[in-house]
């Protein structure tokens, strides 16, 4: 009964002075727009991450040379830190390893080729050459728009993959197939064009728009290929984490030591998503500051408004409100400005995230979760930063008050 | 059994040297249905003692029984519940919420009891209809004239059925027909049975009153019953006095003045200040 009382009170001093009230909910807006942006950010990246798990399936294990250090401390790119690693790179026995353990369905191995494709007298520095077997695409289900992808009898032929990326920049057209590219003064047909690559640098994929694939016979030919990555698929109905020690097992016996990681797709992914989980706690963190900012201006401009209603109270007193219904009404009034803004500030932050998906390749997701969460916290900045006002309110001598000029 | 039992009761104010005395070991008893003018001069203690009749204040001694009960003693959220159940206030400066409709106004001590919105606004506008105010229910206090402003707060002093009815100083801003108009009311009320206490400088006021009580430096001085219509002799021959006085602002407190020198005091006359000045600097003018 009181609460609805207390609530139309509230709406109609927030409306009786709506300049005051849109300048305090201004910083609740601010902080509760950027507060759900940037935690939507992190919550897009972390669905993103999933699709990619959903994707590739479970059953993907990756080697690299390198012990395995923190999780998630290297796992952004496929490509990123094998490459980097001073221990030595992966050995054609080392593959054979993880070809003969027991379990093991499907295996590609990924070599970097130091090199620069050049397609008439232009270089492309920026494309990536990796060598590979014929499995890479079907362990990364990744598909092959135009033309198609070497067989287990071309591994030895001059023929060359590329992405949709590369296409455009190193030949100018879409569908550059039957044309040649120079990698290290050999020549490579081109007989397939990559689709689109669904792997943005956030999971365990290889960018295959700005790659260029070659088969793994043709690039010891060329005799600068780095193994840095051997992926695996395990066979249906095994138990991964057997499979795993299997692998570390063979794989120390071939290379004598343990300088190197075995890593599951999940495990990596789970990673990636860890740190963007902890990058979003910590900006959103930072944007709860400003949340907290606005709550202060609201209990900053509850202060004014309870001196300036001085009066009002004594009134109030005088025909018999408590001062539990005092405190209740103020209360009320800070909480509908806070409240009220955060309604404005999700709103806001929806038209950012629109914008966002327009403009920029983020994918924030606004989920029913961050709403909720952001409406309760403003409903307890509003009680906390209303209890103090209210609280000096309630307090008030009825006397005193009565006799204090409006 | 008195409604207002009033023994001994001094409020002191301040501490030590500086302490003021603003209601000096007065007794006073009340019975159902009386109406009782209260005068005295600024200073006097009138205001004090309606604010712990009214139990916006507690004495510093002394005991005060509302209907029988001990009433001296109560915390403050048990004073707020007997203000709303049993006493209504009505002031000189109306002290209507400007942003609230009349209507709303007069039924605001009903929400503070928990009543819905449409008992409140139902009970609200009966009030109003026996006001005279029917007609301007949804009306902001601002577009009300001075009596009609006395005659809402006068609704909402009686919207809740109070025991006991305070005015202080009901007409002190209303000319002489909104006088005449709020008085009338104000003696409807009592016939209707109900208790009032009002404070006054207007001698003629007296007319509608069953009691006169003066007040001088905390203290009564002089309690006398009256026939409502009749205005006691010594008030009419300080009224006769004060007609030579010529400025209408001073009018009240002339009149008073006058009053107070017709009545066999106690002590030596207080040196007054003027009346605009509030009881606050009335308090302090006392101590010097």
């Amino acid at each position: 009964m009181m609460f609805a009382e207390h609530l139309k009170l509230a709406l109609s001093s927030v409306k009786a002075a709506k300049t005051r009230s849109a300048l305090t909910m201004f910083g609740v807006i601010v902080g509760t727009a950027s507060v759900v942006t940037l935690v939507s950010l992190g919550e897009g990246v972390k669905q993103q991450v999933a699709g990619q798990i959903d994707k590739l399936g479970n059953d993907l294990i990756i080697v690299q040379p390198g012990a395995k250090r923190a999780l998630g401390s290297d796992s952004f790119n496929i490509l990123g830190s094998g490459s980097l690693d001073p221990t030595s790179p992966l050995s054609d026995s080392d593959i054979a390893a993880v070809v003969k353990t027991p379990g093991i369905e499907l295996v590609a191995p990924i070599a970097v080729v130091s090199g620069v494709p050049i397609y008439d007298g232009h270089a492309s520095p920026e494309t990536i050459v990796l060598a590979s077997n014929e499995h890479l695409i079907d362990l990364l289900k990744q598909n092959v728009d135009f033309g198609g992808y070497f067989s287990p009898g071309e591994l030895n032929k001059s023929f060359a993959v590329i992405g949709q990326a590369v296409a455009a920049e190193l030949f100018g057209e879409a569908v550059p197939i039957g044309r040649t590219l120079q990698i290290r003064g050999q020549n490579f047909l081109v007989t397939g064009v990559f689709g689109k690559s669904a792997a943005s640098n956030l999971s365990y994929s290889v960018d295959f728009d700005n790659s260029i694939v070659i088969p793994e016979g043709a690039a010891k030919q060329l005799g600068s290929a780095q193994t840095i990555e051997i992926l695996a698929k395990m066979a249906e109905g095994v138990v991964a984490d057997t499979i795993v020690q299997d692998l570390t097992a063979s794989l120390k016996n071939t290379r004598g030591g343990e300088d190197f990681s075995v890593l599951r797709q999940e495990d990596t992914a789970r990673a990636t998503d860890d740190i963007f989980y902890q990058v979003t706690l910590f900006v959103g963190g930072v944007a709860l500051i400003s949340l907290l900012v606005g709550g202060i201006g609201i209990m900053n401009i509850m202060f004014a408004t309870v001196s300036e209603r001085t009066h009002e109270i004594g009134v109030r007193k005088a025909i018999g409100a408590t001062n539990r219904q005092i405190l209740d009404q103020f209360v009320m009034e800070a909480m509908v400005l806070s409240i009220v803004g955060c309604l404005i500030g999700v709103f806001l932050s929806l038209l950012i995230n629109v914008l966002l998906r327009v403009t920029t390749g983020l994918q924030p997701a606004i989920t029913l979760p961050i709403i909720g969460i952001s409406a309760l916290m403003s409903a307890v900045i509003g009680i906390i930063s209303g209890i103090l006002p209210a609280a000096k309110a309630a307090r008030k001598d009825p006397i005193e008050s009565l006799r204090y000029d409006q | 059994m008195p409604i207002i039992e009033i023994k001994d009761v001094s409020k002191l104010y301040g501490f030590g040297d500086a302490t003021t005395v603003a209601l000096d070991e007065v007794s006073l008893s009340v019975e159902k249905g009386e109406f009782i003018a209260v005068m005295g001069a600024s200073g006097s203690g009138k205001t004090t003692l309606m604010n712990i009749i009214g139990l916006l204040d507690r004495p510093s001694h002394g005991d005060y029984s509302l209907s029988g009960k001990n009433a001296s003693r109560l915390h403050s959220k048990r004073r707020a519940k007997a203000r709303r159940d049993h006493i209504g206030f009505v002031f000189q400066s109306y002290n209507l919420l400007p942003r609230l409709s009349v209507i709303e106004n007069v039924a605001l001590p009903l929400a503070y009891r928990g009543m819905t919105q449409t008992r409140r606004l139902k009970a609200a506008s009966t009030i109003l209809e026996t006001v005279g105010l029917s007609d301007r229910e949804y009306y902001k206090p601002h577009q009300l004239s001075g009596g009609q402003l006395q005659r809402a707060s006068i609704a909402r002093a009686l919207v809740n059925n109070p025991t006991i009815l305070i005015a202080d100083e009901p007409t002190g801003n209303l000319d002489s027909s909104a006088t005449r108009v709020v008085m009338e009311l104000l003696a409807d009320v009592h016939a209707l049975g109900n208790t009032v206490l009002m404070v006054t400088h207007n001698p003629a006021l007296t007319r509608y009153a069953t009691r006169i009580i003066y007040m001088r430096d905390g203290a009564i001085v002089y309690d006398e019953a009256t026939a409502i219509g009749e205005i006691p002799d010594r008030v009419r021959r300080a009224m006769s006095q004060s007609f030579k006085q010529t400025a209408p602002r001073e009018e009240d407190l002339a009149n008073v003045s006058a009053l107070m020198n017709a009545i066999p005091s106690k002590r030596p006359p207080a040196r007054r200040t003027s009346k605009t000045k509030r009881s606050k600097t009335k308090k302090r003018s006392k101590r010097s």
